[in-house]
C-alpha cells in the first residue's frame, strides 16, 4: 500500500514518460471531454505541454469558450505537471487557482504550457498559459496544491 | 434606461426560456432566483460524468465554470439589458471535493458595481448546504445594445 518516494522509483526518459501517459488506459473522463492530448514533457524543467480540441459545447452566449473551461484546460495541465514532478508517485489536488482572461478563445484547437514553480513537501505552486490556434496568449493561471501519495496496491 | 420591473422580467425570461448557450446547458443550469437591484443570482447545477477527474470527483475547471456562470449573471443583471460582464480575472478556492451527478447550488453576487469595473463573488454548496467552493472575480460591464 505504501507509495514509493520519487527517490526510490526509477527515472524514465521524457519520451518514455510521455508514451506512458499517452497510452494510459486510466484516462479520466474530464481529459476526453476537453479533447486533451499530452504532447511534451520535460522532467528536468518540470514543464509540460498539452494540446486540446475544445468542443462547441463549451461556448458561452458570444460563441467563445466559457472561462471556466479554459480554467479546466489549465487545471488539467498543472495537475499533470505535479504528477510528473513527483515521478508519478503523487497527485496534488488544487487548493486555489487564479486565472486571467486576456483574449477570447473560440472552440477548436488550443494548447497549454504548464510548469512547477515550487515543488515542496507540503505545498506545490504551479503556473500555466493557454494559447489559441494562432499562438496568441489567451489566458494565464497560477495555482497552489497539496502533494499527496497515490493510493496504489503495488 | 429600463426600469427595475422591466429589467427583472427581461433577465428572468432570458434565463428560463429554454434556449441556453452550450456551456450553460452542459452545466445543467436551472435558475432558482435572482435580484436585479441587489445583483445576485442563485441556480442549481448538475455536473455530468464527463467532468470526472482521476479522483472520481469534479475537475476544478468545471467547478470554476459553474461559479463563472452565476457570477457572470450577477454582473450582467445589474446593467441595462442587453449586457454581459466578461471576466478579467477569477480566483477559485476548492474547499471540498465536488461530486459529479449530484445536485449543486451556486450563488453569484455583486460586491461592487463601478462604471468601468464590476467585482463579484460566488459560492457553491452541495444539497446539504456544505460549502464546496468559493470564488472572487473582476469583470467589465459591457452593453450589447
Amino acid at each position: 500500500m505504501a507509495a514509493q518516494s520519487p527517490e526510490e522509483k526509477p527515472i524514465v526518459s521524457d519520451a518514455e514518460m510521455l508514451a506512458r501517459f499517452q497510452n494510459s488506459s486510466k484516462r479520466p473522463p474530464c481529459s476526453d471531454t476537453l479533447g486533451m492530448r499530452l504532447s511534451e514533457i520535460n522532467q528536468t524543467n518540470k514543464t509540460i505541454r498539452m494540446d486540446f480540441e475544445v468542443p462547441d459545447m463549451f461556448a458561452n452566449p458570444t460563441g467563445a469558450v466559457q472561462g471556466g473551461f479554459i480554467a479546466a484546460m489549465m487545471d488539467e495541465a498543472m495537475s499533470t505537471c505535479c504528477i510528473i514532478a513527483s515521478n508519478v508517485t503523487m497527485t496534488a489536488p488544487t487548493l486555489e487557482m487564479k486565472t486571467s482572461y486576456l483574449r477570447r478563445l473560440m472552440p477548436g484547437p488550443a494548447h497549454v504550457e504548464a510548469r512547477i514553480v515550487k515543488w515542496g513537501r507540503s505545498a506545490a505552486f504551479m503556473e500555466a498559459e493557454c494559447y489559441d490556434d494562432a499562438g496568441k496568449l489567451v489566458a494565464k493561471a497560477t495555482a497552489t496544491a497539496i502533494p499527496m501519495p497515490f493510493k496504489r496496491l503495488s | 434606461m429600463t426600469t427595475t420591473p422591466d429589467r427583472d422580467t427581461y433577465w428572468r425570461q432570458i434565463l428560463t426560456n429554454g434556449t441556453m448557450p452550450p456551456a450553460t446547458h452542459f452545466l445543467n443550469f436551472r435558475l432558482i432566483d435572482l435580484n436585479v437591484e441587489d445583483g445576485w443570482c442563485e441556480g442549481s447545477f448538475l455536473l455530468a460524468e464527463q467532468a470526472t477527474n482521476p479522483g472520481g470527483n469534479a475537475q476544478g475547471g468545471f467547478i470554476t465554470a459553474i461559479l463563472d456562470e452565476v457570477m457572470s449573471i450577477a454582473g450582467s443583471i445589474v446593467q441595462p439589458p442587453p449586457a454581459m460582464s466578461p471576466t478579467l480575472q477569477m480566483t477559485t478556492s476548492f474547499i471540498r471535493p465536488v461530486p459529479v451527478g449530484a445536485p449543486l447550488k451556486a450563488r453569484g453576487q455583486i460586491v461592487r458595481k463601478g462604471r468601468a469595473a464590476l467585482f463579484t463573488e460566488g459560492w457553491l454548496w452541495d444539497e446539504n448546504g456544505r460549502l464546496l467552493a468559493q470564488a472572487t472575480a473582476s469583470c467589465v460591464p459591457k452593453s450589447l445594445a
